[in-house]
């Protein structure tokens, strides 16, 4: 049989522009009339901060390979520059389509809501007179108001800082001057109403008034707003540039750190204005954005959570309680006697919090240790562990302090659990550890046992609420086995041994997929049945893609759920026909990863921490691990099963790169997050009510006996 | 909560590697791995090209080390045993080494000898599932870092033991002059291993081995590249041989996926191995996954609970020290009997001298060695016998253990103990003491022999107030045996205070 090379250009979409179509999808929970108002702010609000963060890293990094004058393709067939070319003029796009639906609808939608927020030309008499009261007192003292002569070079302006420029007469030439909007104070200024309506101002609004005060003795000939985006110079080969850092020259990088990648302007700003900054900053017109609406729609978070209004909110869901665990008051032995599954945030976290609280005082463990990647601000996990430290068991924390925008954060409680007396390390050099794994080591009566928990998202309690991820308690030998050494090499203890269930990255993860992937390629070509359905935020990597491609023209059925970018170019006849994508954007933000395959009958499950991005196959520190339990099993097969018939939430890729909607046609209506939510709570009351009957009958000997 | 099974670790401070396992010890003798953990070192680089460990070398030591107490911390393990092999017993620099590892990391690691190693190792053999020594011809070679244990096994009983300093890393940095004045330094390396396991052939002739056994942690690699499990084909074996004669240690690396340090000895692991096969008509290999930190274990676990294996692996040092004695040609006949009687004597006095079964063992062991003297020379024998055990390894022995049995042996006449004789007060008090009361018993079965005639059938020792009566059983006239006896027992009387009487009954003529 002749191989087909499915490695051409058109097998394969762009990874920018497949990134960009996911933030649409996220822009259209803001659309959609069937959200409540707050939620749609809240999406539109994502959206918007989704677009900064994609600026700062993917597209100042593809900055960086135009200014290197790199000539590589991507898998589409692209040059960086025509990359760019496209990238910005979607996001142009994308961007005016956020203020229409912002100007047009949710504006409006607010107004009906009593929620006000005033034109600086609307405001009355009396607001005027609370504002200059208020400039006075709080925004006065904060501002630093800076003029550019020959004297004064131009500033430093800082990435994703909100300023007023202004065009000022001088002597001979006009001046160009500037302030920050002060990010110290709230960017939204409630005026105080009689009625219950509320109004607010924007800050910028009200410093924009109040030009003439700041720059006494200057003549104002314009003002606006503008907003600048830097190259944030992250560890940019985290973010899929990888191979090509190599041949940017390091040079380059330094002159051009921190470099503009984007400016924002307010509608109807000044050519003047504009010309100048174009020239200080080193801009090309396509990278300037002109809003029609406020510029940076942060302060929208803000609104979201003002007291009340529940009624513009989802209702809110609570995390239901996990079967296995209230059934038997011993996590241990509830354990031990089956493997659990929890399946976030549709069950309660509460129960992984419970077990380290348990386990930092429970006499008979002697040892805890636990992988941290990202934690709330106030983690019951953090205290549970320095209080285990305390009660004299040894503890060890592996610590990441690279997780990124959180590391400030990340050295703080590490510190804290240092002083506790933990041990914490702080992972392999150069990889990033991002496997989510709870050790639990326990004398008992017939020797030690060793309890693991792993997961697919971090140990945040509160992220749990919102993310949708799996865990496995398990009190497997083998897991446990596998669990120490990978402490053991995560701690530089030992070289990585042999390995009982976990398939780790970045030593054996892609090698295992390949060869998952292979295997049901391989039966299918036999004309054995051959399935494989997967659950990922990503789907990058391109040896992964070409994998599936050729599982695909073999005749294997392949239903994958990628929420985010997706790079593989489903339903190209002999190429992935039998590949379907579907992404689905909901209340709550799919995380879990899953991987299904049919395996000739066995069904293998696994979840894992990793997406199938390059950096995640051979940059990080990652996990992949088995469901073996039977239940279990069949449980991820469900909530897989429920994912793949949302008809609602969910779109499919089509083979041009766009998505689409469900086509509802004597279909069922399904919307996955919302049934998966009533599964739990059923799954919850009939736990209650066998414990109930469990406890009626407890009692009736007694009663027996008295009567 | 106490602990009810015992939690152990064992340590190897090797010359590539230090490993340490953490186990449970179950009462039905079961071992439980709960760790199993390994680090690369450059202890044998070191070592062998240099003759000293680098303080680089030894900061790493001690910071790997410092790892593996947290981790027996985290399993309370109160219980342990870690040992340096070659890569620091040839450092000269070791005791401070081990000093160092001492105050910086509380783990104090012992030297073990060649033959301790055997021991360990030979130990964890035996715990193996399957029984690989019972009803063949086995020859077992355990390839290290620093040098390769060669033995013989016929139907489960050690018949030859020796120790060849061709260690995998030993020859890599022996022979690394040599690498740039060849282009075929594949060859030259067989051809030097040839040169040395020659030494070796004269005892295996007319020996057919059906059993090839080999161990070690670099036999590891090769297994996993060319075996399954425990087992390899020759013929894969012979491919895989072929094929790396030409590979570069670069290419090797690529090939097979292995590190730099792996890489550097695998081409004289695979050379070590192809030269022990050609004396051999094995068809399949055996590796079973054993080394030095499991029979570490395993001799933890016989201090915790008696087993059946303990008492194999006291067999195999007999069985070894056998071999030495019929090398230097020995009377068995009177060996056995000299052996035998001494025995008898320790064991029905054990209330007076208060020795345990240590001591039993080195006793045995210098009865059958006492004669192996005479091989080299008539005058003097027990000087040379001295000179021959001291020297001489002995699997499962400490130094200060064939240092105490070489003076057992040398006391072995009519002379006692002195303070004159350097051997002897180079010992510390203890061992002073040990070496009078086993010599004393020593000369006593020896004298009970001396016409090699074994006329003694038993020997019954009872105790009558402050005298102690030695009753001979004997078809035969043993006028000379008790003459003998009465002219050698006072030290005998010096170390236990008691009065000796020999008397000789039943069996009168």
């Amino acid at each position: 049989m002749i191989m087909r090379n499915f490695d051409t250009n058109e097998n394969f979409i762009n990874r920018e522009l497949g990134w960009l179509e996911f933030n649409q999808r996220v822009f259209e929970g803001a659309l959609d009339a069937a959200n409540p108002l707050f939620e749609r702010l809240n999406f539109l609000s994502i959206t918007s901060s989704n677009l900064d963060e994609f600026f700062q890293v993917r597209v100042a990094s593809l900055g960086d390979q135009i200014l290197a004058n790199l000539d590589k393709r991507d898998p589409s067939g692209l040059l960086p520059q025509e990359s760019m070319d496209k990238i910005l003029s979607r996001a142009h796009r994308m961007v005016e389509d956020q203020y229409r639906c912002y100007r047009y609808s949710l504006l409006k939608k607010l107004k009906k809501e009593k929620i006000n927020l005033l034109h600086p030309k609307s405001l009355t008499k009396e607001h005027k007179k609370y504002l200059r009261d208020y400039f006075l007192r709080r925004v006065f003292p904060v501002l630093t108001p800076l003029v550019v002569d020959q004297g004064r070079p131009f500033p430093l302006l800082r990435n994703r800082g909100l300023y007023i420029a202004l065009l000022i007469k001088g002597a001979e030439t006009n001046l160009f001057a500037t302030v920050q909007v002060p990010k110290v104070l709230s960017r939204l200024i409630e005026i105080p109403s009689v009625s219950n309506e509320r109004q607010f101002l924007l800050l910028e609004d009200l410093i924009t008034l109040k030009l003439p005060e700041l720059f006494q003795g200057h003549k104002i000939l314009s003002s606006g707003f503008f907003r600048i985006t830097r190259n944030a110079d992250l560890d940019i080969d985290e973010e899929g540039a990888e191979d090509l850092l190599e041949t940017i020259e390091q040079s380059i990088r330094q002159r051009k750190w921190g470099s503009v990648i984007r400016l924002e302007i307010g509608k109807g700003f000044h050519q003047n204005l504009l010309s100048i900054l174009k020239e200080e900053l080193d801009l090309d017109n396509d990278k300037i954005f002109e809003i029609d609406g406020p510029v940076d729609l942060t302060f929208i978070s803000g609104i979201i959570k003002l007291q009340g209004y529940d009624h513009l909110r989802y209702e809110p869901f609570k995390p239901q309680g996990v079967p296995a665990v209230m059934m038997e008051e011993d996590i241990f032995k509830a354990i031990q006697d089956k493997d659990i599954l929890l399946h976030h945030p549709f069950q309660s976290f509460d129960p992984v919090v419970e077990l380290v609280k348990t386990a930092a005082q429970d006499p008979q463990v002697l040892a805890i240790k636990q992988t941290l990647y990202r934690v709330s601000g106030n983690s019951p996990i953090i205290a549970a562990l320095a209080q285990a430290a305390g009660q004299g068991k040894q503890v060890t924390v592996l610590v990441e302090l690279k997780a990124r925008f959180d590391e400030e954060n990340n050295i703080h409680w590490a510190k804290h659990l240092e002083e506790a007396g933990c041990h914490v390390i702080y992972g392999l050099v150069g990889l990033k550890t991002h496997c989510k794994v709870l050790l639990i080591v326990r004398q008992e009566e017939d020797g030690i046992k060793r309890y693991v928990h792993m997961s697919t998202g971090n140990y945040n309690d509160v992220t749990a609420k919102i993310y949708t991820d799996i865990g496995l308690m398990t009190a497997n030998p083998q897991f446990g086995a596998d669990a120490s050494a990978l402490f053991n090499m995560l701690s530089g203890l030992s070289q990585p041994n042999n390995l009982n269930k976990f398939t780790l990255a970045p030593i054996g993860l892609r090698g295992k997929f390949l060869q998952l992937i292979e295997d049901e390629a391989r039966n299918a070509q036999k004309g054995l049945k051959a399935k494989i359905a997967v659950k990922v935020n990503s789907l990058i990597d391109k040896e992964i893609i070409l994998a599936l491609y050729k599982a695909s023209s073999f005749g294997v059925e392949i239903e994958l759920i990628v929420r985010g970018v997706c790079c593989l170019r489903p339903g190209l006849p002999g190429v992935s026909e039998n590949i379907s994508v579907r992404s689905i954007v909901g209340r709550f933000l799919e995380h879990s990863r899953i991987f299904y395959f049919y395996h000739g009958g066995d069904e293998l499950i696994y979840l894992s921490s990793a997406d199938w991005m390059p950096r995640n196959l051979d940059r990080r520190v990652e996990l992949l691990f088995p469901v073996e339990d039977p239940d279990s099993k069949e449980e991820v097969k469900a909530i897989l099963d429920i994912n793949l018939k949302d008809t609602v939430k969910a779109r499919i890729l089509t083979s041009k790169g766009s998505y689409k909607k469900v086509d509802k046609r004597r279909k069922k209506i399904v919307k996955s997050q919302e049934v998966l939510c009533e599964r739990a709570v059923a799954q919850f009351t009939k736990a209650k009510h066998l414990l109930q009957e469990r406890l009626d009958g407890s009692f009736q000997p007694i009663t027996n006996e008295l009567e | 909560m106490e602990q009810k099974i015992p939690v152990v670790a064992a340590i190897d401070v090797g010359s590539n590697y230090i490993q340490m396992v953490i186990a449970e010890v179950y009462s039905d003798r079961q071992i439980k791995i709960l760790e199993d953990v390994i680090q690369p070192t450059s202890i044998g680089r070191d070592s062998f090209t240099t003759g000293r460990i680098e303080r680089k070398t030894i900061q790493e030591t001690c910071e790997i080390l410092k790892g593996f107490t947290q981790l027996m911390k985290d399993y309370r393990v109160k219980r342990y045993l870690a040992v340096a092999t070659s890569g620091i017993r040839e450092a000269e620099n070791r005791e401070y080494v081990l000093d160092l590892i001492r105050i910086k990391t509380q783990v104090t690691v012992s030297i073990i000898n060649s033959a301790q190693e055997r021991y360990f190792m030979y130990r964890a053999l035996r715990s193996q599932p399957t029984p690989l020594l019972d009803k063949q011809t086995s020859l077992i070679v355990n390839l290290a870092s620093g040098g390769v244990e060669t033995s013989i096994y016929q139907e489960g009983t050690l018949i030859l033991t020796e120790y060849l300093k061709i260690g995998s890393l030993r020859l890599r940095e022996t022979l690394a002059d040599l690498e740039s004045k060849t282009i075929n330094f594949p060859a030259v390396m067989e051809e030097f291993i040839d040169s040395k396991i020659a030494l070796l052939k004269r005892f295996l002739q007319g020996i057919n081995f059906t059993n090839f056994i080999i161990l070690g942690n670099e036999v590891r690699t090769v297994v996993n590249i060319c075996g399954e499990e425990n087992r390899i084909e020759v013929n894969d074996f012979t491919v895989l041989y072929d094929k790396i004669l030409m590979l570069s240690d670069e290419q090797i690396a690529r090939t097979y996926g292995l590190s730099q340090n792996q890489a550097a000895t695998f081409l004289p692991t695979v050379l070590i191995l192809h030269c022990f096969l050609k004396m051999t008509r094995a068809q399949q290999i055996y590796a079973p996954d054993i080394s030095l930190k499991n029979g570490l274990v395993y001799d933890l676990a016989d201090q915790l609970i008696e087993s059946p294996q303990s008492k194999d692996s006291l067999n195999d040092i007999i069985s070894s020290v056998w071999y030495i004695a019929n090398r230097f040609g020995t009377d068995k006949k009177h060996v056995k009997q000299v052996e035998k009687l001494a025995l008898a004597i320790f064991d029905q006095t054990r209330r007076l001298h208060r020795l345990d079964n240590p001591e039993r063992m080195y006793l045995q062991v210098a009865a059958i060695l006492h004669a192996v003297g005479y091989y080299v020379s008539f005058s003097d024998p027990h000087d040379h016998a001295y000179g021959i055990i001291k020297h001489r390894n002995i699997m499962g022995l400490s130094a200060r253990e064939l240092t105490l049995i070489a003076n057992i042996a040398r006391y072995n006449t009519q002379e006692a103990p002195s303070h004159h004789h350097p051997n002897y007060e180079g010992l510390n008090d203890d061992d002073k003491i040990i070496v009078s009361k086993l010599a004393a018993i020593l000369k006593l079965a020896e004298s009970l022999d001396c016409s090699h005639k074994s006329k003694v059938e038993s020997l019954e020792i009872r105790q009558a107030g402050e005298q102690l009566i030695f009753t001979l059983h004997s078809w035969q006239d043993t006028l000379l045996e008790e003459w003998t006896f009465r002219n050698r027992v006072s030290l005998f009387e010096e170390v236990t205070g008691m009065q000796v009487i020999v008397k000789s009954k039943g069996f009168n003529l």
